[in-house]
C-alpha cells in the first residue's frame, strides 16, 4: 500500500480550506495564501465542464486534498465498484495529497440518503468496516483517511468505544485517521462526555489531518443537540480542542469546512489564517 | 440476515416512512431526547441534501414554486424516485416530468414549468461534459467528394437539442435575475442548442432547418440523407451555408464515413 506521501504536493502542515465553485474565479486569478484545498471527491464526478477547468489550475498552484461523501464505506450493499473506479481516475488526474472518507454508511438495498448515518459500534460493524476499508484501500492501490463522524444519537448495543474502534481500524488496515476536532465537539456535548479524553484516547500516530468547522445547536423540550452543519465559524470551544489536539500531533494539515450559507472568500482566508497562527506557536509534546 | 443487514434495513425504514420507527427505537439511548427526534434530525438531513441538490439544478423551477411549494414537491419526489448513487450529478432527471403528475399542477397556471425543467437538467448536463476539441471544416480535405453523402458529424457533447412550445430561454433568463422584462408567454416556442464550448454556455437559437440538420445528424444520419430528407420539405435548403454555421459554432467533434 503506497503511502500518497510520494504525490507531487504532499498536503503541507498548514492550514487549508474546502474548495467551493462560488471561490474557484478568485482562487484561480488571485492565487490567495493558503497551504492547500480541499475538494468534495464526487463534486467532480462529471467528465468535464468548469469544474475540472478550475480543479485543474488551482491543482496547479496548490496541493489538493480528496474528501469523499457518497461511497458509503459502512454500508452492507455490495461496495459500488463504479463509483470507487472514478475516484480511481481523478486520483491519476489529480495526484491529491490525501484521501478520505467517513466512518458512516448512506446505503441501504441500493437506495442512497447521500448523507452520513450513524452505526452501532460493535465488533460485528468494526469487523465489515474493516474489511470495506481493505478492499477499497486495495482497490484505489492507496491508503486512506477515515474521519470520526458527527452523531445525534447513540445505540444501546454500542460495544465498543469509538476512539478503539479507529484506532484498531487504523493499526489494522493502515488507514489513517482524520480528526474532525468539530465533530468531537458535537458528540461530546450530544452524548455527555469529555472531548478532551476522547482526543487523548486517539492514536495519534495515525492522525494525519484535522478538520474545523462551524456547527449549529437545535433546540427540543427536553433539552438539545449540535448540529454539524458547515455553516457558520469554528466555535470558540472547537478552537480552544483544536489547540489541546495539536499540542499532541504537532504541526498538521488542518481544513477549515464551510459549505452551506458559505461566505465571502475573506471570512474563509481568516479562519484558515487563526489555524495557522495556532499551528504556528504550537510546540510539540511528546504524544 | 446478519444483525448489522438487520439495524441498517431498519434504521433506513425509519428514515424514509416516519411511521415505521418502532423496531429502530427501541436500540436507541434516547438520553433525554426521544428516539425518534434523534432520528428525525438524520431524517431532515437527508431530505435537506436532495433538496438541495435539486434546488441547485433546477434554479428556476425554485423561482417559480417559491421555497415552501418546492420543498413539498421535492419531498414528495425523494419518496418515489430516491438516489440510488453516492454520486448526485445524476439526481434529478426525472424532476420534470414527476412535476406534471403532481395534482396541484394543473392549478399553477405555469404551463411552461415542465419545459424549463428540462431545459434546467440540459444546462446542468452540458455544464459537466466532457471537454473536447471541436473540428474545423479543414479537416474535410482529406474526404474524397465521391463520399460526402456518406458523411456522418458528431454533435459536441457538451450540446443538448431542444425544441419548446414556450420561449424558455426567456424565461430562463428571468427566472436566473439576468433579465427583468416581463415574458410574453404567447411569443411561441424555440428551438435551440444549449451549448458549452470551454468555458463559455451558450443558448443557440436555431431556424427550423437548422434544428432538423442538428437533430438528423445527432440520430447518426449520414449528411445525404440529411439532405434528402431536409430537401424534400424545404427545396431551398442551402446545405453549404448550413455546414458553414455548425463550423462557426463549433458545433461538430468529429465524424465518420459510413460505410
Amino acid at each position: 500500500m503506497s503511502e500518497l506521501t510520494s504525490a507531487l504536493k504532499p498536503i503541507p502542515a498548514m492550514a487549508g480550506i474546502g474548495l467551493r465553485a462560488e471561490h474557484y474565479e478568485l482562487i484561480a486569478t488571485e492565487k490567495p495564501k493558503c497551504g492547500w484545498f480541499e475538494v468534495h471527491t464526487e463534486n467532480y464526478f462529471g467528465n468535464g465542464g468548469i469544474p475540472h477547468h478550475y480543479l485543474h489550475r488551482i491543482r496547479k498552484d496548490y496541493p489538493i486534498s480528496f474528501h469523499g461523501v457518497g461511497l458509503s464505506l459502512g454500508s452492507v450493499d455490495p461496495v459500488n465498484t463504479k463509483h470507487l473506479q472514478r475516484i480511481k481516475q481523478l486520483i491519476a488526474e489529480y495526484q491529491p495529497g490525501l484521501i478520505s472518507e467517513h466512518l458512516s454508511w448512506s446505503s441501504f438495498n441500493g437506495v442512497f440518503t447521500n448523507d452520513l448515518l450513524p452505526f452501532p459500534l460493535t465488533t460485528e460493524f468494526f469487523n465489515h468496516f474493516k474489511d470495506r476499508v481493505n478492499s477499497v484501500q486495495d482497490f484505489l492501490e492507496v491508503s486512506i483517511l477515515v474521519e470520526n463522524p458527527s452523531t445525534y444519537l447513540r445505540f444501546k448495543h454500542d460495544e465498543i468505544p469509538e476512539t478503539d474502534f479507529l484506532n484498531d481500524l487504523a493499526k489494522q488496515t493502515g488507514c489513517g485517521l482524520l480528526l474532525d476536532v468539530n465533530n468531537v465537539f458535537v458528540c461530546a456535548t450530544n452524548h455527555d462526555f469529555s472531548a478532551a479524553e476522547y482526543i487523548d484516547n486517539i492514536n495519534i500516530e495515525h492522525v494525519k489531518e484535522i478538520h474545523l468547522a462551524g456547527h449549529t445547536k437545535n433546540h427540543f423540550e427536553n433539552g438539545s443537540i449540535l448540529i454539524d452543519t458547515h455553516n457558520t465559524v469554528v466555535d470558540d470551544l472547537v478552537w480552544s480542542l483544536y489547540q489541546c489536539a495539536i499540542k499532541r500531533t504537532g504541526q498538521i494539515a488542518t481544513l477549515i469546512e464551510w459549505d452551506t450559507d458559505l461566505p465571502e472568500f475573506e471570512i474563509l482566508l481568516n479562519e484558515a489564517s487563526k489555524a495557522q497562527n495556532i499551528l504556528d506557536q504550537v510546540n510539540v509534546a511528546a504524544a | 440476515m446478519s444483525q448489522l443487514r438487520k439495524f441498517q434495513q431498519e434504521f433506513h425504514t425509519a428514515l424514509l416512512d416516519q411511521n415505521n420507527v418502532k423496531n429502530i427505537e427501541q436500540l436507541i439511548d434516547s438520553n433525554g431526547i426521544s428516539a425518534d427526534k434523534r432520528i428525525n434530525v438524520y431524517r431532515n438531513n437527508f431530505k435537506f441534501n436532495l433538496t438541495e441538490a435539486l434546488r441547485s439544478t433546477f434554479p428556476v423551477i425554485y423561482a417559480l414554486l417559491g421555497e415552501q411549494a418546492f420543498t413539498i414537491w421535492s419531498y414528495r419526489f425523494i419518496a418515489e424516485a430516491p438516489s440510488t448513487e453516492g454520486n448526485l450529478h445524476n439526481y434529478g432527471v426525472k424532476f420534470p416530468k414527476f412535476i406534471q403528475q403532481q395534482p396541484e399542477y394543473s392549478d399553477l397556471q405555469l404551463p411552461y414549468l415542465v419545459e424549463i425543467g428540462e431545459f434546467e437538467w440540459a444546462y446542468h448536463e452540458v455544464f459537466h461534459e466532457t471537454e473536447i476539441q471541436p473540428i474545423k471544416i479543414e479537416n474535410l480535405a482529406s474526404v474524397n467528394p465521391s463520399q460526402y453523402n456518406e458523411i456522418v458529424f458528431e454533435i459536441h457533447p457538451a450540446s443538448r437539442l431542444l425544441k419548446s412550445n414556450f420561449p424558455l430561454i426567456k424565461i430562463w433568463r428571468l427566472g436566473n435575475g439576468l433579465d427583468s422584462d416581463e415574458v410574453d408567454l404567447d411569443a411561441g416556442g424555440v428551438s435551440v442548442l444549449i451549448a458549452r464550448r470551454e468555458l463559455t454556455l451558450e443558448f443557440q437559437q436555431l431556424s427550423n432547418e437548422d434544428y432538423n440538420f442538428l437533430r438528423l445528424t445527432a440520430d447518426g444520419h449520414t449528411l445525404g440523407a440529411i439532405v434528402d430528407t431536409i430537401g424534400s420539405e424545404n427545396p431551398d435548403f442551402n446545405l453549404q451555408e448550413c455546414l458553414q454555421r455548425q463550423f462557426q459554432r463549433n458545433n461538430f467533434s468529429g465524424f465518420y464515413i459510413e460505410t
